[in-house]
């Protein structure tokens, strides 16, 4: 879904025959583009259910990319921030089914500045300055007993546990668990990179001089990176 | 003009004479004629101005088929409009295409032209617009209507664009179900 998935959405879009079927009358669909694009992200996950096309617009890997890009410029005039809460849980003496901290991730948007009605952050136009909205949340029950340092990219953001690594866009709410990587000695120093439409994972390890990555909807494999010379 | 510059000097003599009028006659699908600034819409629409520097603007009006008089008087109302005011260095420098531009808030002149509209004229606009190539116009039309999308159902919003839904009703509960989150306000 969303652009966590859009990699293996086009997949199968290219493979099956029949295209999206054309509007009925108008508008024409780039002028369609031109107003999607102008819609905070709640609306445009709203507007896949409008009809097949308009999905498909909304899925697209250039539009979701001028969608970006368009809104982060307008957020530098308005920042916001991402809040991302830590918090403990609470255990009695000799409970050891629970993990000490919290498995349930939550993200709250805070715009310090109000954000008018054209919040393109993903819909929360009647913000306060001093209160903070919520976007998503997930519960990981007991998966993970830790967790490191999260990156982000695009929204995107990446929360490495001990056990497993998350990827989630807080914005269209969606959630992935990145495959297990066999590659060994993890370290977690993790970050997502991105060229137009296509986000990856690097790994570094601990003592190695090559990274793992892998790519965000992709075969679901993690590749090593080729090793630099290294001096004998 | 930009667009009168590098051109043989062939075609110099016969710009000379159309550059005398400083207005150009547009007709419109229906055949109705209007006048509009040269200078605004060789500024405002990049078809508009293609065709200033082409020498395919005609005198008695130059045909515009697939645009209706009520989307031509608007557009060249706009144009006019346009000529009168001082343009800020903000709407030069946001006609640019798409996909690069960030896209700057409406004036409110801009704003008022556009709320004044019926919904019909809105959407013959921004067809015309998009048409014509006049980014900035397109850039306030488009505005007006996703403001007037947010905050409605996908029911509201078929309706306003007069889209058949081709979703069955399973796939519909699917995908309602899924991101019920978003079916509340904005």
């Amino acid at each position: 879904m969303g652009t966590i998935n859009n990699k293996t959405r086009k997949r199968k879009a290219a493979s099956t025959p029949q295209a999206p079927p054309p509007l009925p009358k108008l508008p024409d669909e780039m002028v369609v583009q031109e107003i999607l694009v102008r819609l905070p992200v709640k609306s445009l996950v709203r507007f896949r259910s409008v009809c097949k096309s308009w999905r498909a617009i909304v899925s697209d890997p250039v539009f979701i990319d001028t969608h970006l890009r368009s809104s982060t410029s307008r957020s530098e005039q308005d920042p916001a921030f991402l809040i991302t809460p830590i918090t403990l849980n609470r255990i009695q003496p000799g409970d050891t089914t629970h993990p000490p901290i919290s498995n349930h991730i939550r993200f709250y948007q805070w715009q310090p500045q109000g954000g008018g009605d054209d919040s393109n952050g993903g819909g929360g136009g009647n913000n306060k300055n001093n209160v903070a909205t919520f976007k998503h949340a997930k519960d990981f029950a007991g998966e993970f007993n830790k967790f490191y340092s999260f990156s982000h990219c695009d929204g995107l953001v990446l929360v490495p546990t001990e056990t497993k690594l998350y990827l989630f866009n807080p914005a269209t709410r969606d959630a992935i668990t990145l495959p297990d990587s066999e590659l060994n000695d993890l370290q977690h120093r993790s970050g997502a990179c991105h060229r137009p439409g296509e986000y990856k994972v690097v790994q570094a390890f601990f003592r190695a001089i090559y990274a793992g990555v892998i790519t965000v909807g992709g075969d679901g494999v993690w590749r090593e990176t080729t090793r630099p010379p290294y001096p004998k | 003009m930009e667009v009168d510059k590098g051109k043989g000097e062939a075609e110099e003599t016969r710009k000379v004479a159309e550059a005398d009028r400083d207005t150009v006659t547009l007709k419109s699908s229906d055949g109705k004629l209007f006048e509009v600034s040269k200078e605004a819409a060789a500024r405002l629409s990049t078809v508009l101005a293609g065709m200033i520097a082409g020498g395919s603007i005609d005198d008695n009006g130059t045909d515009l088929k697939q645009i209706g008089s009520e989307a031509l008087e608007n557009v060249v109302d706009y144009c006019n409009k346009h000529a009168n005011s001082i343009p800020s260095a903000a709407l030069i420098s946001s006609s640019i295409s798409f996909n690069t531009a960030p896209f700057k808030e409406p004036e409110e002149w801009e704003r008022k032209f556009v709320d004044r509209l019926s919904h019909d004229a809105l959407f013959d606009l921004v067809e015309a617009a998009n048409f014509l190539g006049m980014e900035r116009l397109l850039d306030v039309t488009c505005h007006k209507i996703s403001e007037m999308m947010k905050g409605k159902s996908p029911d509201q919003i078929r309706e306003v664009f007069n889209i058949k839904n081709d979703y069955t009703k399973e796939e519909l509960e699917e995908i309602r179900q899924e991101l019920a989150w978003a079916f509340y306000d904005d």
